[in-house]
């Protein structure tokens, strides 16, 4: 099932890789933000909402953690792309499902695959 | 606990979150040079040209890498990152003429303006003005605070080159100035491909990835 997906990375050209691997996917790009601030605009309640999201963890030097709970707030599922370990992610007490950089376009089909199928409105 | 102890916890503390920045940094830039790979791909269908092109590319991350370094990742200026295009591609200081004011780069406006400036070098030394003896390039850059919101505007004018012409398809550094750098900056970067000689003008936002000072 394609699905428009908003892209939270702060790295540019990470971000254009995500968005190549989601058309070769068949998904669609809702939109990109690259720091807490960019992401919690375009999940302000009077914009369109993505079915999907993929949240890194640390923008620009600054924690996601606002953005993960506005995400669940609004009731957007969301894939973690991270940098750090399994551990450091125990650690900071998201219990969403990760993806750990770098990664191949194939397992982002999948997680979001996954995430598609445990997500309620599915 | 005896004190001997505590330090020995507090240092090995300490040395597991060094560990852990060190791993996220490493993860992250094996995902740019992933990107990077995956663009440089689109262009080159042969493999002696599509090497010598990302190998170009991880010279300038290594580039980038170097500037970060010597500020412990805090950050470089522009004009320290625009220098080293003189050493990079062992140029005469003449032919890299640069005037603006102090502006500071956050780490990852350092890397994607390192990867830009790269980009317009390597083209400047293949078919503009450093593939001769005599041509230059000045980069210019000025602050328009006064602007809603505040600009830094960026300027690449290459002089003395060969003829230019315009190239009939958009490689991998037209799109990343273009299609990323511009984006990213919430400005926008154009390219002119005069006969004369290419210019580069980019209109970035300023903000706390780009700050004078």
């Amino acid at each position: 099932m394609s699905m428009a997906v908003l892209i939270i990375e702060d790295e540019a050209m990470i971000a254009r890789l995500v968005a190549d691997f989601l058309e070769d996917l068949g998904h669609q790009v809702h939109g990109m933000a690259a720091s807490v601030e960019e992401a919690l605009a375009v999940l302000a309640p009077d914009k369109p909402k993505p079915d999907v999201a993929i949240l890194d963890l640390n923008l620009g030097g600054e924690p996601a953690d606002p953005v993960a709970h506005r995400l669940r707030e609004v009731e957007i599922p969301f894939l973690i792309a991270t940098g750090y370990g399994e551990d450091r992610l125990d650690r900071s007490g998201l219990h969403e499902p990760a993806i750990y950089k770098p990664y191949s376009q194939a397992a982002l089909g999948r997680a979001l695959a996954d995430l598609n199928s445990r997500s309620p409105a599915a | 606990m005896p004190s001997d102890i505590t330090d020995l916890k507090r240092a090995q503390t300490a040395q597991k979150l060094l560990m852990d920045e060190l791993n996220h940094r490493v993860k992250n830039m094996l995902a740019v040079v992933q990107a990077i790979s995956r663009q440089t791909k689109r262009a080159h269908a042969d493999p002696e040209s599509f090497y010598e092109a990302l190998e170009q590319r991880l010279m300038a991350l290594s580039a980038a890498h170097n500037l970060l370094t010597r500020t412990n990742w805090e950050g470089t200026t522009l004009s320290d990152l625009a220098k080293s295009l003189i050493s990079t591609f062992g140029l005469d200081e003449k032919r890299l003429v640069l005037e603006g004011p102090s502006v500071a780069l956050s780490p990852n406006a350092a890397i994607s303006l390192c990867l830009a400036f790269h980009e317009l070098a390597t083209n400047a030394m293949k078919y503009g003005p450093w593939s001769g003896d005599r041509g230059t390039v000045t980069l210019t850059w000025q602050a328009l605070p006064k602007m809603e919101p505040p600009q830094l505007v960026i300027l690449w004018v290459e002089r003395g080159g060969p003829k230019v012409n315009e190239p009939k398809k958009k490689g991998f550094g037209t799109q990343l100035l273009e299609r990323t750098v511009g984006p990213e900056f919430g400005g926008a970067v154009d390219l002119d491909f005069a006969e004369r000689g290419l210019t580069c003008r980019m209109e970035l936002t300023l903000n706390d990835k780009i700050r004078l000072g």
